[in-house]
């Protein structure tokens, strides 16, 4: 539940949050879609969370393996870690191997991200 | 799913995201009310401030001081500080200001009434790390021109938004205070707007507190406030421009389509704020009686930590008209600037329930 409450709160409506009296507040929207290194088919349930900021900005992927996160306009770059959720505990080691990754600004305005995870090796 | 299930569980899933965001309770949008001095005298005004105020305007070092903790605490960028007023483009010391506050971490906006946003003072603020700004028209020429009180707020209001509209990055938006006399207006406004390349735009109604509480002509009927939302659907429907009606209100069956998410008041949420004294409050348009603590007394994340409680479980609000409203558990008593004390009704509310 906190996953969702979570994705809740770093997609639909941090977006939007501001003050009544204040100014916007200044995020940007970073997409993109999870896909598997070896099937390219898209990864659900694949947390994407910014690297720096609070624990609860993150967003999760849908079936489609789509997701968006809000990042800070004066943000040069962005630094998102990538963790698979384990359908069966809810924690953060899925089948596959976490991954962290920065990108440009100009990389997120340009076209969607598009992220490759590998699945974790079998011993 | 149908739209009459998905509709009810999106509430659902809304106020358990509410308390869930109410348990955690991070300040991470605080105002800072730098100065009371200002430069217009506007008839609607919601903080009684004067051109030549006998406040001084806070120093900034003592600012400082009191937010360097949440600086530290919070991730870097976490942060953004609203410095409004009065009008805060009155203090010489805005860029510089803005500028120790980026390299400490936080980021800043302003609020302004745009009077004095040359292209010279574009130019200083973004370099300063300006990252968000909120300009006031209020109508078309004639119009804020009268509100405002002075011949030139409407030409410069507009100079300020042509330069803030080209800056790539720059968050911005347009604030309208809907009133009597601009009402009729909207719509030409609108196509204003997108003339000169604005995208953003919110519009309020005026709340009847400060100046504004002693003129019955800045107030729109019950009636003309569902029309008002009805035109901001239409505009979202349209998506020529993003309108939003501000968070000032629930709006009953409108919340779906006048704004991108659900009222939620956050003052003492997620909304603090240092006020010209000193106190720490919530938005700076709240009543003072429900300022928490005083930075020259207090520290800031203690006070912020340990009270506010009032602002955290609003069930005393469940009062007057808000007793036996089956809206509340949606609306939780509405704005806390729309309470004179906590001792008093709710000012007025948009409540527009579905005819059945």
């Amino acid at each position: 539940m906190r996953f969702l409450f979570g994705s809740f709160s770093a997609t639909a409506l941090m977006f939007t949050f501001q003050a009544c009296y204040g100014m916007p507040n200044d995020y940007f929207p970073v997409r993109g879609k999870v896909v598997s290194e070896t099937t390219g088919e898209p990864l659900s349930d694949v947390r994407v969370g910014l690297i720096g900021g609070f624990e609860y900005e993150y967003g999760m992927t849908d079936t489609t393996g789509d997701f968006y996160v809000n990042a800070h306009e004066g943000r040069d770059s962005v630094r998102l870690a990538f963790r698979h959720i384990d359908s069966e505990t809810g924690g953060l080691s899925g089948q596959y191997a976490p991954l962290d990754s920065a990108f440009s600004r100009e990389e997120i305005m340009e076209n969607p991200l598009v992220i490759k995870m590998k699945e974790n090796s079998v011993e | 799913m149908s739209s009459s299930c998905i509709k009810p569980f999106k509430r659902w899933l809304f106020r358990v995201f509410r308390k869930n965001e109410t348990a955690i309770h991070e300040l991470n949008y605080l105002f800072w009310e730098c100065t009371w001095r200002c430069n217009l005298s506007c008839r609607h005004c919601g903080s009684d401030c004067k051109s030549e105020s006998c406040v001084p305007d806070m120093p900034f070092q003592d600012f400082l001081k009191a937010v360097e903790p949440l600086a530290q605490r919070y991730p870097r960028d976490s942060v953004i500080i609203a410095i409004t007023g009065g009008e805060p483009l009155l203090r010489p010391d805005l860029a510089e200001c803005g500028k120790i506050l980026r390299n400490k971490g936080l980021r800043w906006g302003i609020v302004t009434n745009g009077m004095l946003y040359d292209e010279a003072m574009h130019a200083k603020l973004t370099a300063a790390g300006l990252s968000s700004i909120t300009v006031s028209l209020d109508g078309l020429e004639a119009t804020h021109n009268w509100l405002r009180n002075h011949p030139e707020s409407f030409q410069r209001a507009l100079r300020a938004l042509r330069l803030i509209a080209r800056t790539p990055g720059l968050a911005y938006d347009v604030v309208t205070c809907v009133h009597q006399r601009n009402f009729s207006e909207l719509p030409q406004l609108k196509e204003l707007l997108i003339e000169n390349g604005i995208r953003n735009w919110r519009l309020f109604t005026i709340s009847p507190i400060g100046r504004a509480a002693h003129n019955d002509e800045l107030q729109l009927s019950r009636t003309q406030v569902e029309q008002m939302m009805q035109f901001i659907a239409e505009t979202r429907q349209e998506n020529r421009i993003r309108l939003t009606f501000s968070c000032e209100a629930y709006t009953g069956k409108y919340e779906e389509q006048v704004r991108d998410s659900y009222f939620f008041c956050r003052a003492g949420i997620n909304i603090g704020s240092v006020l010209i004294d000193g106190g720490i409050s919530a938005c700076p348009n709240i009543d003072r009686s429900f300022v928490q603590g005083n930075i020259y007394q207090d520290d800031l994340l203690d006070v912020w930590d340990n009270r506010f409680q009032l602002m955290r479980d609003r069930e005393w609000m469940r009062t007057g008209m808000c007793r036996k409203c089956k809206g509340f558990k949606q609306c939780l008593g509405g704005a806390m600037h729309l309470r004179p004390s906590s001792n008093d009704h709710i000012l007025r509310c948009y409540n527009f329930r579905v005819e059945k």
